[in-house]
């Protein structure tokens, strides 16, 4: 069904284009949001990523690669986000409802364990974030993601080995500190 | 220790929270946009004037070159030759540094008849064999246990998954440049060229616990050996990229060691080039697990 839509989108068919962007638009958007976390950046990205599509769609020459090269644009967007803003925002921000788990004892631990795995996220490099999410969220191996953003197996390998190091490291920290009873 | 299934879950857990559909305001301004933002013609068919003169020039130049070729092959021949290679028929050299280009699987009979990777780009050798993978413009090989994995596009042999940390990890890859700092790699990057110049960075490199270099051969060839572990008060936090050993081309690069690991080293002198034979397994391995890691190493054969 995508094929019939591509097709439509690369004559100037704005509706058919316009499908696609609900069609996909909720998944990039998520994916920019857990490399990023900023909405706003996310959206930013979001949008720089349709519009991309729109103006180089006639050069996608395999259609069912659709998915793949819109991956591949995304990130491109998130990197070039990052450059814009130079630096993370620091390591603090406002935990929203929807982070905090259920109001127990344990719900204390959690947060505590999502602040280190933030910070610790906002360590690694933007393409290290990216294959982390493409990884764990998206769900792809590293064959499809090194497809998707045209690296080497190798690379996308070592770039999730070193993420999730510090993400374990974050891990293996937040469980010492329960341990012992000592808090964040 | 956290297991790598517990990590799996946590993370996902932990990437799950959080926004999952794009405002409806974000998709009104990409629509807005689209008039806009203009497409291109189709690439493939530029103005047709200048479209027809490219193609004609293409043409007569294409017949052109047909005659200068078939008039070399006959005077070739007429001159009882033949065996005198035209530079245009001889080979191109395989000059790529990085191990990341795709293997050359036709030239060698000691490959499986079928090397398929899996979903992370492993090949899976249940039954053991030979792995062979160019480095550089070295053809490596080993004799592989069975279970193990190897990768399709690097030499690199894992006896568990290839995706993550493996209990037993073999790497080969040339080295072209070593940090002064382990840990603070990306900005203590040093250019090393050959193999005297990557053994002395090595035995210099701050962010590790190290022992060597030692003198031994790898493959019939000279070899220095190190074996790094991590400092006991290692806070990987503080290191933005975790560690690295050594850098180079995407690809070529060697992270760690991590607290529970030792990495031995070989700094292998092949012709002059510096190969770096990377062994990486658990502080805890088994006796029986470090054997069968050595047998690897000395299976390795360098075909230059």
């Amino acid at each position: 069904m995508d094929r019939d839509l591509i097709s439509r989108a690369k004559h100037g068919d704005k509706d058919a284009f316009t499908s696609l962007v609900l069609r996909h638009g909720d998944r990039l958007y998520s994916v920019a949001y857990r490399i990023l976390r900023d909405t706003g950046r996310a959206d930013d990205s979001v949008q720089q990523t349709f519009l991309t599509a729109w103006r180089e769609l006639r050069r996608l020459r395999d259609d069912d690669r659709f998915e793949a090269w819109l991956y591949r644009l995304l990130v491109n967007a998130c990197f070039a986000e990052v450059r814009h803003t130079r630096r993370w925002q620091p390591g603090l921000r406002l935990i929203t409802d929807s982070d905090v788990g259920p109001s127990t004892d344990d719900a204390q631990v959690s947060v505590a364990l999502r602040d280190e795995l933030e910070r610790a996220f906002r360590r690694l490099s933007a393409e290290q974030r990216s294959v982390l999410v493409m990884h764990h969220y998206i769900g792809l191996s590293g064959a499809e993601i090194a497809d998707a953003l045209g690296l080497s197996q190798g690379t996308v390998r070592s770039r999730l080995h070193y993420a999730r190091q510090q993400m374990r490291a974050a891990i293996e920290a937040d469980s010492r500190l329960a341990a012992t009873g000592e808090t964040a | 220790m956290n297991t790598e299934e517990q990590v799996d879950r946590t993370l996902e857990s932990w990437l799950a929270t959080g926004p999952t559909e794009l405002p409806d305001r974000s998709v009104a301004a990409i629509v807005n946009h689209l008039d806009n933002t203009k497409q291109p013609g189709p690439i493939w068919f530029p103005r047709r004037i200048k479209m027809l003169r490219f193609a004609t020039a293409l043409g007569s130049a294409a017949v052109l070159v047909l005659v200068a070729v078939l008039a070399i092959n006959f005077y070739t021949n007429q001159q009882g030759i033949g065996g005198q290679p035209s530079p245009t028929v001889s080979p191109a050299p395989t000059v790529a540094a990085s191990p990341s280009m795709a293997p050359t699987v036709a030239a060698s009979p000691s490959l499986e008849p079928t090397e398929t990777p899996d979903q992370s780009g492993c090949i899976n050798y249940a039954a053991g064999g030979t792995y062979r993978r160019s480095v550089g413009t070295i053809s490596v090989s080993a004799t592989v246990p069975t279970e193990w994995r190897g990768g399709a596009d690097a030499f690199f042999l894992v006896n568990t998954s290839c995706l993550f940390s493996a209990s037993l990890e073999l790497k080969v890859a040339l080295v072209h440049a070593v940090p002064s700092n382990a840990c603070d790699w990306r900005s203590t990057g040093v250019e090393a060229a050959t193999p005297a110049a990557v053994t002395a960075a090595l035995a210099a490199q701050e962010g590790h616990e190290t022992i060597g270099p030692t003198d031994t051969t790898v493959g019939g060839y000279l070899a220095r050996r190190f074996d790094f572990t991590a400092p006991a008060d290692l806070d990987i936090g503080t290191c933005q990229d975790g560690l690295r050993l050594t850098g180079g081309t995407e690809g070529e690069e060697f992270g760690g060691p991590d607290r529970d690991e030792t990495i031995t080293m070989y700094v292998v002198d092949v012709d002059g080039l510096a190969v770096g034979v990377y062994e990486r397994r658990l502080t805890d391995a088994t006796e029986a697990q470090i054997a069968e890691l050595d047998a690897l190493v000395a299976s390795l054969r360098f075909e230059p």
